[in-house]
């Protein structure tokens, strides 16, 4: 994984160092394959910081008077339930559109296609 | 692409200092306590639980908690994996009981989907938890070296070090694939303490008040004793 930038301009005092080559190791058979079980365990982290955050709102709320139970009974009102769906779809097509891909053309054919 | 081997090594870690990045956060001043250990004046954006300052945001503080559950999950996972790795070696005629090299295993299960998966999803579970970790002290270097630099400056003594000290080369190795390993990045104190809780809690145990290095001492210091 990339390292990123050290935001300063104080002096530091880092040695040089020996890296691994572990950025170049396939478990897999295929680096995509690997590549995307990294992707997916970075973004398992992204989705359990937002569900972290929400139960921390929860509570504060909570404190404030809005309770659990409110929160798991509440009605939606038909146009936010329209609004919601609506995304809910968005989500759905960006996350499982690319299970639908055929990809059959390896990488190293020759470009055949024609103007339509 | 198997042969590789992390040494957990219980190695004491350094304290962190959270400093002026946050001033528009809510932010406690800490008073030097025997139970941080934070300097006079030190700043904790999200203040200590026990010895253990809190991560300084939220968000870090939830990701970190993924990849050490995460890595939970994989270390009892591993047993099924082990089974396979047995069952694949008895396949090969060899008693799963026996000690074989490397050399000669490898072969045999390096190809094999679960060892595979097992290994993919180990390293790259610790590469995004040093990667969080070090992505926000990188990007907020500046306060936490002037946060080091006030500590420094606060006394009573002074620590110098060597600038000309040669650096032995087994210590220039990524341990653990630690970005930059324990010499080569500012702040590979600060990941590493952070970083290898989450070792602790997928290994052996809870070590955020760092239990499992003052179990060590006590029971070194009981065996001296009788």
């Amino acid at each position: 994984m990339a390292t990123s930038k050290l935001k300063t301009d104080r002096p530091t005092y880092a040695s040089d160092f020996i890296p691994s080559d572990v950025e170049r190791a396939v478990f897999l058979g295929n680096p995509v394959l690997d590549n995307m079980m990294t992707s997916l365990i970075a973004l398992g982290a992204e989705v359990w910081s937002n569900r972290r955050r929400m139960k921390v709102v929860e509570a504060l709320l909570a404190e404030k008077g809005v309770t659990a139970e409110m929160i798991e009974t509440y009605m939606p009102t038909a146009e936010q339930d329209a609004e919601w769906q609506k995304d809910r779809d968005r989500f759905i097509d960006l996350t499982y559109s690319p299970l639908l891909r055929e990809g059959d053309l390896p990488v190293s054919a020759a470009f055949t296609r024609e103007n339509k | 692409m198997l042969d590789r081997r992390s040494l957990f090594a219980a190695t004491a870690a350094v304290g962190s200092f959270v400093g002026a990045a946050f001033g528009s956060r809510k932010a406690n001043a800490a008073t030097h306590t025997s139970v941080n250990l934070t300097p006079k004046g030190d700043l904790e954006p999200r203040g200590s639980n026990g010895r253990l300052e809190r991560l300084p945001t939220l968000d870090l503080e939830s990701k970190h908690d993924f990849v050490s559950g995460f890595r939970t999950w994989h270390n009892k996972s591993n047993r099924a994996v082990s089974q396979r790795v047995e069952k694949i070696l008895t396949e090969n005629g060899l008693d799963p009981k026996g000690k074989y090299s490397m050399e000669k295993v490898l072969p045999m299960i390096e190809n094999d989907h679960m060892v595979g998966t097992s290994g993919r999803t180990w390293i790259s579970n610790q590469q995004v938890t040093w990667k969080i970790l070090q992505d926000h002290f990188h990007e907020n270097a500046d306060a936490y070296i002037a946060e080091m630099e006030a500590a420094d400056n606060d006394g009573p003594g002074t620590l110098e070090l060597n600038p000309d000290m040669e650096i032995p080369k087994y210590t220039k190795h990524e341990i653990h694939i630690q970005p930059g390993g324990y010499v080569g990045d500012e702040f590979a104190g600060h990941v590493y303490h952070y970083g290898t809780n989450s070792f602790y809690v997928g290994a052996i145990g809870d070590n955020e008040q760092d239990q499992i290095h003052i179990g060590t001492i006590a029971y070194q210091c009981q065996k001296t004793v009788l």
